[in-house]
């Protein structure tokens, strides 16, 4: 699959290129047991212009977020009053301008990726994520419906599971959990259920940032196993580092609404480093637990399985199995288990920001129809059926989870910026360049969609 | 898997369990799993998936043109049902805060028309606080010169009431129906004793 690509057969490949994210000279480089290091000694200013370009975009994306009152804030308590009075209201219009902005300075560091140093990349990541996790909660009501259901179980002994967060109408976080998820019960597993136990009794400004302490851990222990995984693969994992890192999807939307797809994400990533290091037990319990956090995760399961052939990654998948659905079933009963009915009901779901409506409405029709669910599952499930093929036939195991959860995300009719991000940190640790490619296409196409009001009239002024 | 004397194009590509892949052996070669593909095969194959994702990629991209050109129209749509909903009440809620900028229009999602319903307080409070006069606006947007600029507007020919803290989209909750929202019978609630329901000053019917 990939040793026609030319990047892979050319040694001649430019340091710093796009060719040279996942390979290319670098690779060459280590693979000789040279340090990635070697002949990059300075960033070009180009890319120091370009981080310095994120940095403002985030800055003043947070500074103006902190003032509060902006349309795109979900209600919150309080928490960022230290940065209130630096920036105005949060318009929409700032937004999208900081998030062009940011995606354009992305583009330019991913094209220099190949001949940024490791300390610029490492330090330029943890600025843009530590200046988000100081703001506040940005665009989504997600964490909020978290700590309702964390709540509902260690507070008030209602089972998250049968019961929405409207069973808690007179706790504190009550008011801030979207008005859509109200009577919703909990469709996290619940395996992220345990783990939001800690941050229940806690105050509700401070179970807020409970959730930006779990987010910021898992979203730096994904960058951690990133760089870990490329290096594995014998792949530069500064450009890696860079693509996930520095990505606006993440940073802005997955880390900013401090999403629990992150911990699912670093369990899947967990779950390569352990294959990829031949400890075959836990990389199959790793993803079975990370099946608990979100169910997605269960999706690379039969690749690897497929892939690698390794009775013992079976082995450690029912282990976790068997863990969790004792775990789950002893705090919750039979529904804190069924995963079935979580993923069937996610998949109901309609947003106006999936590509089937989007595609739908190119067609002239108003949404998404119950047929076209079940087209679009079909769909899906051919394109599974032919990656599993593929990987029984020597395709990249890690590369078709990747393109697997890519077609999950973009089959679903419920699509959020978050979903997007399901396969990014696999696509930078495999050498089938076309999947990060694709992805950040896809991004950048969600990205484009999100720009809809800058060509509309401003109302309030 | 070696059987073939492939030659693994990447270090950690599919190396299955030695006894799983002997046994699997026993299978035809082209059901054979393998540990990676083959130095130069496929060539073929990956021209052809390249060029479905290239096509894919496209669609999307028109498909995500067509909707930020539609969402535009809408959103100038709504600017133009917001815009008219303050001329027509003259009541003109700028600048007091978002949490005062309480008109909220609200589109045909049943049908699918260009019919829209903008409601907001009949007086400065936060939003929904005090009793809602709707507007149903309908029609193409009607440009104008008002103070010197080019405004937009929409025509509309009928509306109701609805109490404080109250939702706008049931019927149930409505009264006081004026104009073509009569006919279009929005309203099931009688209008209660005291409650405001005096078509606003600069209602056209």
């Amino acid at each position: 699959m990939t040793s026609d690509s030319p990047i892979h057969s050319s040694t001649r490949a430019p340091a710093g290129r796009f060719a040279t994210l996942t390979a290319g000279r670098g690779i060459r480089r280590q693979r000789d047991g040279a340090s990635e290091r070697e002949g990059i000694s300075r960033t070009p200013p180009q890319a120091l212009l370009l981080g310095l370009l994120l940095i403002g975009a985030t800055v003043w994306l947070i500074i103006d977020a902190a003032d509060g009152k902006s349309p795109l804030l979900p209600p919150s308590p309080s928490m960022t009053k230290w940065l209130e009075g630096l920036g105005s209201t949060l318009t929409f219009h700032i937004f999208l301008i900081c998030l062009l902005v940011f995606t354009c300075a992305y583009a330019g560091l991913v094209y220099y990726a190949g001949r940024i140093t490791p300390l610029v990349a490492i330090a330029l990541v943890a600025i843009v994520n530590v200046v988000v996790f100081v703001g506040p909660v940005l665009i989504s009501t997600d964490v909020f419906s978290y700590i309702a259901y964390a709540r509902m179980a260690v507070v008030h002994g209602v089972n998250p599971y049968t019961h929405g967060p409207h069973a808690i109408a007179g706790d504190p976080i009550y008011k801030y959990v979207g008005t859509d998820w109200l009577k919703a019960t909990s469709a996290y597993g619940p395996l992220y259920t345990l783990i939001s136990y800690p941050i229940a009794p806690l105050g509700k400004i401070a179970s807020v940032w409970g959730m930006k302490v779990e987010a910021l851990l898992a979203s730096t222990a994904c960058f951690a196993l990133t760089w870990r995984c490329a290096k594995q693969r014998g792949l530069n994992p500064v450009p890696a580092l860079l693509v996930v890192g520095a990505n606006p999807l993440w940073v802005i939307y997955g880390f900013g609404g401090e999403h629990n797809d992150l911990i699912m994400i670093a369990f899947m990533l967990a779950a390569v480093t352990f294959a990829l290091g031949e400890r075959d037990v836990r990389a199959g319990t790793s993803i079975m637990l990370g099946a608990f956090i979100k169910a997605t995760a269960v999706a690379i399961l039969p690749f690897m399985l497929v892939g690698r052939r390794r009775p013992k990654q079976l082995l450690g998948a029912i282990l976790g199995l068997v863990f969790c659905v004792v775990l789950g079933y002893a705090l919750f009963g039979a529904h804190g288990v069924d995963i079935v009915t979580v993923l069937r009901k996610d998949s109901s779901y309609v947003s106006s920001d999936g590509f089937p409506t989007i595609f739908m409405h190119l067609l002239g029709k108003p949404g998404v129809y119950p047929v076209d669910h079940v087209l679009l599952t079909a769909g899906m499930a051919v394109v599974l059926a032919y990656l599993l093929w593929r990987t029984w036939r020597g395709y990249d195991w890690v590369a078709a989870s990747g393109w697997a959860m890519l077609t999950i995300a973009v089959t679903s009719p419920w699509l959020l910026a978050w979903y997007t991000l399901w396969g990014l940190p696999l696509s930078v640790i495999v050498r089938d360049r076309r999947l990060m490619i694709t992805i950040l296409i896809v991004q950048g196409l969600y990205i484009a969609h999100q720009l809809a009001p800058l060509f509309s009239p401003v109302i309030l002024t | 898997m070696s059987a073939t004397g492939e030659r693994a194009t990447d270090e950690v590509t599919n190396a299955g369990d030695p006894s799983v892949d002997a046994f699997l052996q026993r299978l035809p070669a082209r059901l054979r799993p393998r540990s990676a593909e083959p130095e130069g095969s496929g060539v073929r194959r990956r021209r052809i998936e390249t060029t479905v994702l290239v096509l894919l990629a496209l669609l999307i991209a028109v498909a995500v043109v067509h909707d930020i050109h539609r969402q535009s129209k809408i959103n100038y749509r709504l600017t133009a049902d917001i815009e008219s909903w303050r001329e027509l009440t003259g009541n003109v809620y700028k600048k007091v805060g978002l949490a005062y900028e309480a008109v909220a229009v609200e589109t045909d999602a049943r049908h699918y028309t260009t019919k829209d319903v903008a409601c907001g307080n009949i007086s400065i409070a936060k939003a929904g606080a005090r009793t809602q006069v709707c507007l149903v606006m309908t029609g193409p947007i009607l440009r104008r010169r008002i103070d010197g600029k080019i405004q937009q507007r929409r025509a509309s020919h009928g509306g109701f009431f609805v109490q404080p803290r109250t939702s706008t989209g049931y019927k149930d909750h409505r009264y006081g129906c004026f104009g073509e929202a009569i006919a279009e019978e929005r309203c099931k609630l009688p209008t209660p004793n005291g409650a405001y329901h005096t078509p606003p000053s600069g209602f056209g019917a």
